[in-house]
């Protein structure tokens, strides 16, 4: 194995191969306290890409509800108990990644779902931790909470699948770090699936080859964000590119999420991936889950969040981009109660209110003669 | 899993038959299982032997031993099938292959979480002593590989793909792909969501055969060959899979070497997977090559 560097948990790790970060990486942030589990997104992509024969049971985007629901079942406690307990100092990861914990003869360390893993994508949908009423009968884990988390392909800097494949037939394309399978050279061996931790490789039973997220690079080629993206309600994400710590750009709306008010973190960052999509953690959950699923920074993420209305009023603006356009999001640009989204030439694609003037209307429309149902 | 002790059983059967053979002075000893392959010449042709057909009742058997594939990662670090029997039938332009191992599950379904049987027969493409690398080939001495795979023969008995195939209570509301009124437009709707069929993935293709021709020249290197001519059958009973894989010794398209000749001496190696322990790709058990001696004696009874 080589030895790369992996900024997500402090210090250098065991890879496959050697580090080899493409020219742009897609990138993506996801607030989960704005997610409400419509599933549009999943539809969106369903409708999309995976309606054929032999995808049947396939979500390449999909929302759980945490802690309980998982697609497929417990891929995350699974994964978690097979690495076991593992530690943090501070910001640096000291304990074992899935590929420094690979078994004897393995490449990483993973586990195959069973078909039946997969018959419940929505498993565990709004079930709280706790209950609401007459006081908690038992002591659990976590007190009384939920949330949404929504999933696509983590797009990694250093793929599980792409290192698992016997053949090669995985790779991650220089022009913007999207990671796909060749649909070519597939043999359907599915390394790639016991291997991704997150299970966002699946195996189509009709082409007998595996088949995973592309976040939607057709779209990417025209600067446009994933269907997902797009079509999400609750205007949860964005989609830009992310540099490394080091060339973080105080306008890259990524950069500055991830990097520079470190509000948006990785996806279990323990496991070694370098994942991609950064999620916003809810602020309503204890910190030992989130610290368990975001990696030691879910506290910092949290304060910052919760007060970035009253503090950085930049954060709070570029916030309220979220969802403002269907445009890939290069730079940002916040200033005079407004933000805008900006491409790569500084030019406006889009620009809103940070704070919506409210208008408050009388209660009847003397126009049409008819009373109001919503007056601001 | 039960895995019959194969050559013991053989060795007591031996031994009876022979006991019994001195006391009534009359019936036939048979052969012990040898170590080589030794394909039976079928002056009036090969055919397309079935498995359980009389014509490999005077092949010769072999039993051949198989090794964990402990050399490049992933390894198959946990036990697999054993031992494989062989029988070999040849003419002048074919080869076919009786291979026989025990394996109480039959795994014909090939979905997410299942995996299927499967043999491999490794031949290198051209005879004589000096062998490619027995593990898959080696750059610029490839082998060709006739790789048959129940989920493939599963398909084929069955015909057109279908989810209820392997999952009989699934409903499915509706595929895009059917709106189309024509069949030509189906198909070609169809394809914009069979992204392997529409990449030219020949393992995706509508299936003729259980067996893929392919050739490789070491590890993850497996490709398909220009022509795919082989054809399988299978069965099995009595916890034991029987696979007769049909190939020609030669074809012209077929890179790396002229093929084999009826008369000439080589070698083949063998793999097989276990569907139920989830072995694919490089986690299977593997031979040494095995010599391989074609059409060492005539057959003229029935076939």
């Amino acid at each position: 194995m080589a030895r790369v560097y992996n900024w997500q948990i402090g210090r250098e790790m065991s890879y496959w191969y050697g580090e080899a970060r493409p020219k742009r990486q897609f990138a993506a942030v996801f607030d989960t306290n704005k997610c409400i589990a419509c599933q549009t997104c999943t539809l969106a992509c369903k409708t999309t890409w995976t309606s054929g024969r032999g995808q049947e049971y396939m979500f390449w985007n999909n929302v759980e509800s945490k802690p309980y629901g998982a697609y497929p079942i417990a891929y995350d406690s699974r994964i978690m108990e097979l690495l076991g307990p593992q530690t943090w100092e501070g910001e640096r990861y000291e304990g074992r990644t899935i590929f420094e914990a690979a078994p004897a003869g393995e490449r990483l360390l993973g586990y195959h779902p069973e078909t039946a893993d997969y018959a419940h994508p929505n498993l565990g949908e709004d079930e709280i931790a706790g209950s609401v009423d007459g006081g908690m009968s038992i002591d659990l884990l976590h007190p009384v909470w939920m949330f949404y988390l929504a999933r696509i392909c983590n797009h990694c800097t250093y793929p599980a699948c792409l290192a698992a494949c016997p053949r090669g037939a995985i790779y991650k394309r220089q022009e913007d770090g999207i990671v796909l399978i060749d649909q070519k050279n597939c043999r359907g061996y599915r390394e790639c699936v016991r291997a991704c931790p997150y299970k966002k490789t699946f195996f189509n039973s009709r082409t007998l080859v595996s088949e995973k997220c592309i976040g939607c690079f057709p779209l990417g080629e025209n600067d446009t964000q994933p269907r997902c993206f797009t079509e999400c309600i609750g205007k949860i994400r964005i989609r830009g590119w992310i540099n490394k710590p080091s060339e973080a750009r105080e306008d890259n709306p990524i950069d500055y999420l991830v990097h520079i008010k470190k509000v948006a973190l990785p996806l279990m960052p323990q496991l070694g991936l370098e994942p991609n999509v950064y999620y916003i953690p809810p602020v309503h959950v204890p910190e030992a889950f989130l610290v368990q699923l975001f990696g030691p920074g879910s506290r910092r993420a949290v304060e910052t969040y919760r007060r970035a209305n009253e503090k950085n009023s930049k954060l709070a603006a570029l916030i309220n981009l979220f969802g403002c356009t269907s445009h890939v999001v290069p730079r940002f640009e916040a200033k005079d109660g407004y933000v805008s989204a900006l491409s790569d030439k500084g030019e406006k694609i889009v620009t809103a209110p940070v704070r919506e003037a409210v208008v408050v209307r009388t209660a009847f429309d003397a126009r049409y003669g008819v009373p109001r149902s919503n007056i601001t | 899993m039960l895995y019959r002790p194969i050559i013991p059983c053989m060795t007591f059967a031996g031994i009876l038959i022979a006991a019994l053979a001195g006391c009534s002075g009359g019936a036939k000893k048979p052969a012990p299982a040898a170590k080589n392959v030794v394909a039976l010449y079928v002056k009036s042709g090969v055919g397309e032997p079935k498995p359980g057909d009389k014509v490999w009742q005077q092949a010769p058997l072999a039993a051949v031993a198989m090794l964990p594939q402990d050399l490049t990662d992933p390894k198959l670090m946990d036990s697999g099938i054993p031992s494989i029997h062989v029988k070999a039938l040849c003419d002048d332009k074919n080869i076919a292959f009786n291979i026989e191992w025990y394996d109480s599950t039959p795994d014909t379904a090939e979905v997410e979480g299942k995996f299927p049987d499967a043999v491999a027969v490794q031949l290198p493409p051209a005879p004589g002593g000096e062998t490619p690398d027995p593990t898959m080939g080696q750059a610029g001495r490839p082998v060709h590989i006739h790789f048959w795979k129940a989920s493939y023969q599963q398909n084929l008995d069955r015909g057109e793909w279908s989810l209820r195939q392997n999952f009989p209570n699934a409903s499915v509301d509706h595929y895009p792909s059917d709106a189309a009124t024509d069949q030509a437009d189906k198909e070609k709707l169809s394809e914009q969501f069979t992204t392997g069929l529409a990449a030219g993935n020949p393992i995706t293709r509508k299936r003729t055969s259980s067996v893929d021709d392919l050739i490789a020249e070491g590890f993850g290197t497996l490709s398909f060959l220009p022509m795919q001519v082989s054809k399988g059958w299978s069965s099995w009973r009595n916890l034991k899979w029987s696979v007769v894989v049909l190939s020609p010794l030669a074809v012209a398209d077929w890179p790396g070497g002229p093929g084999l000749k009826a008369g000439q001496n080589s070698f083949v190696a063998f793999a097989v997977w276990d569907g139920s322990r989830k072995q694919a790709g490089s986690r299977k058990m593997r031979s040494v090559w095995t010599p391989l001696a074609l059409g060492a004696s005539d057959y003229t009874g029935q076939r």
